[in-house]
């Protein structure tokens, strides 16, 4: 920079260079109008050259990058190679895409065309898993088919990355010969062949252990889940055996309800016979009643003869009838003296009737609760 | 026999019809034979610039569809050099008056028996575009410093790799050195960059060249105007490639005057 160049600088204090801002934005906006390309060509394009170059070298697929030169009329394609395949791997491939003419996909089939021994070693320890995996998963197959999945999933990403090991061991002990072939000092060559086979066999060992570790992992698994199966039907047997015993309570439950419904009838019957003139009816009520409540507490005692836990229930039951008709037998005797003391008042011998039939469907109500009391020891 | 040379640009406003009527009339004052045809029918304006709009007779769609005997009939002598002429455009016709066939057939007629024949073409990428370029052995591409007429010469340039296989060159017009130094406008190499083309002159930023057109006269002519001698610097390398690049420095403000006077003595 010159004097002059400096003073200029000094004085034009505007510093921003919209040169470089232009130049910029005009790189950006050239290189979107120069390739003519839409992007699904260039996808497809891309493929295809894959597909063909890979034959030929180990490519990076991930790198490719297709530019359309418009000033010189060319198309650019970057690939960059990873490896060169040597002439007799190319003329081995060939062949064998000549003997196999369906692959599945033109990347893979080729390379699993090559292998001829680590693979197969890689195949033996992929048979040899799956049993083993199969057993495992058997325990909880009905249980968590998606688990499954899953763990098969795993299992055959584990196998693909051992042929994949394998299959670049295979290249790297390829690549090796090739080199012996081309070179003359051999011994450092075998030797770097024995050290790749060696991390090789390291690798194939790693990958197996991992297999290992993993087949230990989901033997667990099946095992903790078989328990966990066993703990949740043992916990379904108790909540079944729960709600039995929660409907033997209701039933008791209903029982005294009934029972209580009953007392309070017969009360509120007492109450009208003690309040009403027309005793005759209200004895046949509390008659009819007394046969109803005699039928419930026979559905409830069926019920509770369907049940297991019904001692306890029916002891209650007895208790509380026993006491209802103590009750009863109470509220009979009062009626009766009550019946009595107006007879000797009025002495009216209508009365007197209705009276002796109103003690009699008193004592009607009694042997029903007595039939109860034979009942409960048979159960 | 000729050359054709296309002045092409894409954006409008650029500088082509300037930087053919100049180029041409340095040519000619070089001693070359050498037709200007004005292809922007509809738009014509290369006869004014020239100061020649009076004498049309005939224009370029006359000589296509024979209207006149030949080509030479529609052809305006200049005022000023006895080997350079003007074939005007017709200004009351539509682009696709001519087709590239019967241009063709023009330019192949004239470069037949002349030095140099130069196109003006219109702006943009449609019919009068390809019209022009059709019969054009070179191309010459107008640009500024300025985002758009380089994005614009770039399709051009796509656009004539694409259509034939021709040489062509690049102008950069209208460039302002003390811009550039403070950053403020594309450099003569960031345009280059961009572009990619071979570089056949720069042309400053020059107030004579509205006063030049104001008068029909071209800047050439001047010898104070400083676009003036970088287009007869062109010419010279149209005629010689190997012919030396001249930058003109813009010489305004006493800063740059002085820094003029200390660089001369390095």
């Amino acid at each position: 920079m010159s004097f002059f160049d400096f003073i200029q600088k000094f004085l034009y204090k505007d510093k921003e260079k919209t040169s470089a801002t232009a130049k910029q934005r005009l790189h950006v906006v050239l290189q979107h109008d120069r390739n003519p390309l839409p992007p699904q060509l260039v996808a497809m394009l891309n493929k295809d050259v894959l597909n063909t170059i890979s034959k030929y070298f180990v490519v990076d697929d991930k790198e490719i990058e297709t530019v359309v030169d418009q000033k010189l009329n060319t198309l650019h394609v970057n690939i960059p190679i990873l490896k060169f395949k040597s002439i007799k791997e190319i003329e081995i491939k060939k062949e064998e895409i000549k003997k196999e003419p369906a692959p599945v996909s033109p990347k893979t089939s080729p390379i699993q065309d090559k292998k001829p021994e680590p693979i197969e070693r890689a195949k033996e320890e992929k048979k040899e898993e799956k049993p083993a995996v199969k057993k495992s998963i058997k325990l909880d197959d009905h249980l968590k088919p998606d688990a499954v999945k899953k763990e098969e999933n795993v299992i055959s990403r584990i196998g693909e990355n051992i042929v994949q090991t394998a299959e670049n061991i295979q290249s790297g002990v390829k690549e090796g010969i090739q080199k012996i072939k081309d070179d003359k000092v051999i011994e450092k060559i075998g030797e770097n062949l024995a050290q790749t086979a060696e991390n090789i066999q390291s690798g194939i060992k790693q990958e197996i252990q991992k297999v290992k570790d993993e087949k230990v992992v989901e033997k667990i698994g099946a095992t903790i889940s078989a328990k966990i199966d066993d703990i949740h039907k043992e916990f379904e047997n108790e909540r079944d055996k729960l709600k039995k015993d929660k409907t033997i309570e209701k039933i008791g439950e209903n029982i005294a309800q009934t029972a209580e419904n009953i007392q309070s009838g017969i009360k509120e019957g007492i109450q009208k016979i003690k309040d009403d003139k027309v005793i005759e009816k209200i004895g046949e009520n509390i008659a009819q009643t007394a046969e109803h409540i005699h039928s419930e507490v026979k559905e409830g005692i069926q019920k509770i003869k369907d049940d297991k836990v019904i001692e306890k229930i029916g002891e209650n039951i007895a208790d509380k009838v026993e006491s209802i008709q103590k009750e009863v037998k109470q509220e009979v005797q009062n009626l009766s003296n009550t019946i009595q003391t107006k007879k000797g008042k009025k002495k009216k011998n209508k009365k007197q009737k209705n009276i002796q039939n109103q003690s009699q469907s008193g004592q009607q109500s009694q042997p029903v609760q007595q039939e109860q009391k034979p009942e409960k020891p048979n159960q | 026999m000729g050359k054709v040379i296309v002045i092409t640009s894409g954006k409008g406003g650029v500088g082509k019809t300037t930087a053919t009527a100049n180029l041409g009339s340095a040519i000619a004052s070089l001693g070359k034979s050498v037709v200007l045809i004005d292809a922007d029918i509809g738009l014509r304006n290369l006869d004014l610039v020239m100061g020649l709009e009076n004498r049309i007779v005939f224009n370029v769609v006359d000589v296509v569809e024979k209207k006149c005997r030949t080509f030479k009939q529609a052809l305006i002598k200049d005022k000023r050099f006895n080997n350079l002429f003007v074939l005007p455009a017709a200004q009351s016709r539509e682009k696709d008056a001519i087709t590239p066939v019967q241009m063709k057939e023009l330019c192949d007629e004239i470069k037949q028996e002349f030095d140099y024949v130069f196109i003006d073409c219109p702006a943009g990428i449609e019919h009068g575009f390809k019209n022009a370029i059709v019969g054009a052995d070179d191309a010459i591409i107008v640009t500024n410093p300025e985002v758009s007429a380089v994005r614009d010469a770039d399709r051009i340039i796509g656009l004539l790799e694409s259509n034939e296989k021709f040489n062509f060159n690049l102008i950069i017009n209208r460039l302002k050195p003390e811009m550039v130094k403070r950053g403020k406008m594309l450099s003569i190499k960031d345009v280059k960059e961009v572009l990619n083309i071979e570089l056949i002159g720069v042309v400053p930023e020059d107030d004579r060249i509205i006063n030049s057109s104001n008068k029909g006269e071209p800047a050439v002519l001047d010898g104070s105007s400083k676009a003036g001698q970088a287009y007869i610097s062109i010419a010279k390398r149209i005629l010689d490639p190997k012919d030396k690049f001249v930058v003109f420095e813009e010489d305004k403000g006493w800063l740059n005057k002085l820094k003029n006077i200390f660089s001369r003595g390095n």
